[in-house]
């Protein structure tokens, strides 16, 4: 149904470089699917959205609607825009308008259906999204969710073949984002073909019949939820949907900044909700770093944390080291109970590059 | 809301009744002649003569007005002891009606003359050669006789046996004069008078048509320099200074200067009778009336095309302000910053006497264009400032249901931009109209105008102002409240 080739966008920017956001994106979308767009912030997600429906006309590539290209000069973009509807982050509500006009509008002036026919479908789909009892209010009454319930009628009114929800719940209280996903769930559920921008990645892995992982500026990862969630193909994916958070150091001597190091870790912990490792987390990089491994320099530090499986790992990596340095003559191995006292396991093992001690927290 | 309506209108008659009843009983004033000035309060016109003679006396306290009424007026109130001007300003019948008194004749005299532009000299030799024949047939005296000895309470007329000539180029003169016996009206465009009849016989001599426009004295050589006015005439001294200006035609009158002081109150009446002398005095006496219908209706016409013509411009004025183009929305703020800091009266006298003075435009056409480019210049503001304030947002939700962006605007920003915009349009449009009072300056007869005409001739100070205040506050009342209607019914 819609085939996109080598999309690219790039904004200017007041220094003249202009921001590429999409490089190259391709790829072709079938009746009836449900696709997430999902990736970290700024990867051009939403852009790619806006992209699509010209909202923001892309600097270059192609967009086949059944087989036309719409970049192509005079295509009727209102004609464009009534076979693809959107719901936006922001509800953008007409504010002047009922719950009932703000439905009715298009479909009265642009269908050219009487007032009474509009008004019974806008009736029907207040209904499907729960909003029916608040048809004469206006916006400015409906909290967050419910607007946006109402953008999704109103989108639905115009009978479009594909609706894109550019983040649809990102700007809500997290008490209301239940109520507008089991909405889109029904939609989903009723064959309607969407293109959804989330950050909401159970809801995502649940209503999708496809997801797309995007990451600066292409579709990195395209897959179905099953394989983007539990065993993506690359790695940046799987950063991603683990939620995995690193931080690294390079021990490279004498003169490296010991005291930072020591402070980073612990703020690493605070922010990603772990305060209750920090102590551990110190312990073990003191014994390591201080005592055990004084001799092997560059030494590098990295500490990570997955959201997801809360799995915290303290990795300790030497270069140019085939076999463990606990493992050499004279080393006493007791010497490493200070560091088990404080983890789960030690793991070590060769790596392509050298040694690395593995001490989950 | 109409309660209040109602109580405004007639909270102003309250206070023009009280001002009736209280007015008026000063004490006489002491003046037999000029060795009584010193100490005494004395007014002038500005830029007169003697405005020039008393500016150099230290021991007088001066005032200045910009007309003769305005000055009788002061008198009258009692603001002021002394009138010092030409001895013609009134007739002796008129100073009686008004309560006024030539005590001392001046010293001096002046020659007075037509003033014309330098390099109109055919013109003035017509005109030299006109008042010598009149002079030699005797027609002048009997002119001179009907004006200047003009003491009985029936009122002199022009002769309508004058020849008056429609085809050909007018002669356009400006008259800084609006009494008796000089030059004043009697009806809307109606003139009487001795240099009236001077110029009318003149006109006539020469076959051409005759235009008269009222200007202030203070505005009369403007007008004459910029070519707006053929002739400028209102007892204007032949003076050395002027001369070097103007060509003169020769003198055909002495003038002399004379004091006025106001006569003891012989009977004040009571507050309702006084008001009752007024009215009819002010309004029914000669039709004066019609004075304030057409001032009205001049007023009319301009706030009218100046608010249409306004509000087209503004919106081309917010167009250019929301553009994406840098050029457009540089003009648009420099002429946003040239209307905002030219004052309206100045901007309109730039625009009557420099910027448009040479084209044909007619003085209405030339306000109507000042008032919308200032009108414009505020509320494209107030328009663009609404749309930005409406929101990319819906603009967007518009599109994406498949509304073009000139339907979105339509349906969608338009609807709640007039919401935002109305009041602060409502205050433009009722003080452009109220702004519309400053037209007088260009000869314009509006309905302030109007009230100035009918105070020339009454010498009533108060009536016709409150009169005109009335109305004005009346319309303006209106005004604000046909827009509140015409947006309700928009809306609904």
């Amino acid at each position: 149904m819609i085939e996109v080739r080598h999309l690219a966008k790039s904004f200017p920017t007041p220094s003249g470089k202009p921001l590429q956001v999409l490089r190259d994106v391709n790829c072709t979308i079938n009746k009836g699917e449900v696709i997430s767009i999902i990736g970290p912030s700024g990867t051009g997600k939403s852009t790619f959205l806006r992209a699509l429906n010209l909202m923001d006309p892309p600097t270059s590539g192609e967009i086949l609607l059944d087989g036309r290209n719409i970049l192509e000069k005079g295509y009727p973009l209102n004609l464009l825009h009534q076979r693809m509807g959107m719901v936006f982050q922001s509800f953008n509500l007409f504010e002047h308008l009922s719950i009932m006009d703000n439905v009715t509008l298009a479909p009265v002036k642009l269908l050219h259906k009487s007032r009474k026919e509009a008004e019974e479908e806008a009736l029907q789909l207040l209904r499907k999204v729960g909003m029916a009892e608040k048809a004469q209010d206006f916006p400015a009454s409906l909290s967050g969710g419910q607007k946006q319930r109402v953008a999704i009628a109103r989108a639905l009114a115009m009978h479009p073949e594909v609706i894109l929800f550019d983040e649809p719940t990102s700007a809500l209280d997290p008490t209301m984002v239940g109520e507008v996903l089991s909405v889109i769930r029904q939609l989903a559920a009723e064959g309607m073909t969407m293109l959804i921008v989330t950050h909401e990645m159970r809801f995502a892995r649940d209503v999708s019949t496809r997801i797309f992982f995007m990451y600066e500026g292409v579709i990195h990862e395209d897959g179905t939820p099953q394989q983007i969630f539990e065993a993506p193909h690359r790695s940046a994916t799987k950063t991603f949907v683990q939620r995995i958070h690193k931080l690294l150091f390079e021990v490279d001597g004498p003169d490296f900044d010991f005291f930072g190091m020591y402070s980073g870790l612990g703020r690493f912990c605070i922010k990603y909700n772990i305060a209750g490792k920090m102590e551990a987390v110190d312990q073990i990089a003191h014994k390591m770093v201080d005592e055990l491994l004084v001799d092997y320099r560059p030494l590098t530090v990295r500490l990570t944390h997955s959201e997801q499986s809360e799995v915290t790992a303290l990795d300790f990596m030497i270069e140019n080291l085939a076999t463990s340095p606990f493992e050499e003559a004279g080393f006493d191995r007791t010497l490493l109970d200070g560091v088990r006292a404080h983890s789960k396991e030690i793991i070590e093992e060769p790596t392509t590059r050298g040694f690395r001690i593995k001490v989950l927290v | 809301m109409k309660k209040r309506f109602v109580l405004f209108p007639f909270a102003l008659g309250l206070v023009m009744l009280l001002a009736f009843a209280c007015g008026g009983q000063q004490q006489a004033v002491l003046f037999e002649s000029e060795d009584d000035l010193p100490g005494k309060r004395v007014v002038v016109q500005t830029g007169s003569v003697y405005d020039l003679e008393m500016t150099e006396r230290e021991d007088i306290q001066l005032f200045r007005c910009n007309t003769a009424t305005d000055c009788i007026a002061s008198l009258v109130s009692g603001k002021v002891d002394v009138f010092k001007d030409d001895e013609v300003i009134l007739s002796p019948a008129d100073q009686r009606r008004q309560g006024i008194q030539l005590v001392v004749r001046g010293k001096e005299s002046f020659p007075c003359g037509f003033a014309f532009r330098k390099e109109d000299v055919a013109l003035v030799e017509q005109c030299n050669a006109f008042l010598a024949e009149i002079r030699a047939s005797g027609l002048y005296q009997e002119i001179y006789d009907r004006w200047m000895k003009m003491d009985s309470a029936e009122q002199p007329h022009i002769p309508d046996d004058i020849p008056v000539y429609h085809e050909g180029i007018p002669i356009r003169v400006a008259a800084s004069t609006s009494t008796a016996p000089l030059g004043y009206q009697v009806g809307v465009g109606q003139w009487e008078g001795f240099e009236i009849e001077l110029l009318m016989r003149f006109a006539a001599s020469v076959m051409r048509p005759l235009e008269i426009k009222p200007y202030d004295a203070a505005a009369g050589p403007a007008a004459l320099q910029t070519g707006r006015t053929d002739i400028w005439f209102g007892c204007i001294f032949i003076t050395e200074e002027r001369q070097e200006q103007f060509l003169f035609s020769d003198p055909y009158y002495e003038c002399h200067s004379a004091y006025f002081i106001k006569r003891e109150n012989d009977s004040a009446g009571s507050g309702w009778e006084a008001f009752k002398r007024s009215f009819h005095k002010n309004l029914v006496e000669d039709n004066r009336w019609r004075f304030i219908v057409d001032g009205l209706w001049e007023t009319l016409v301009l706030a009218f095309w100046s608010l249409v013509l306004g509000t087209v411009l503004a919106g081309v004025v917010c167009w250019m302000k929301l553009s994406r183009y840098k050029w457009l929305r540089k003009i648009c703020k420099i002429y946003i910053s040239l209307m905002h800091g030219l004052p309206m009266l100045v901007l309109l006298m730039v625009m009557f006497y420099v910027v448009l003075a040479d084209t044909s435009l007619n003085a209405t056409v030339i306000a109507i264009i000042s008032f919308s480019m200032v009108f414009s210049a505020y509320v494209g503001e107030v328009f663009a400032s609404a749309i930005e304030s409406v929101g990319k947002g819906q603009t967007e939700a518009g599109i994406a249901l498949g509304f073009t962006p000139v339907q979105t605007f339509i349906y969608v920003v338009l609807p709640q931009a007039v919401h935002r915009i109305l009041p602060l349009y409502k205050a433009e449009a009722v003080s452009l109209f109220k702004n519309t009072s400053i037209v007088g300056y260009i000869a314009i007869q509006d309905l302030t105008r109007a009230g100035d005409v009918i105070r020339s001739r009454t010498f009533d100070a108060f009536f016709p102002l409150i009169v005109v205040s009335v109305i004005y506050f009346i319309l303006a009342f209106l005004l604000g409240k046909g827009l509140d209607l015409l947006v309700k019914n928009k809306q609904s």
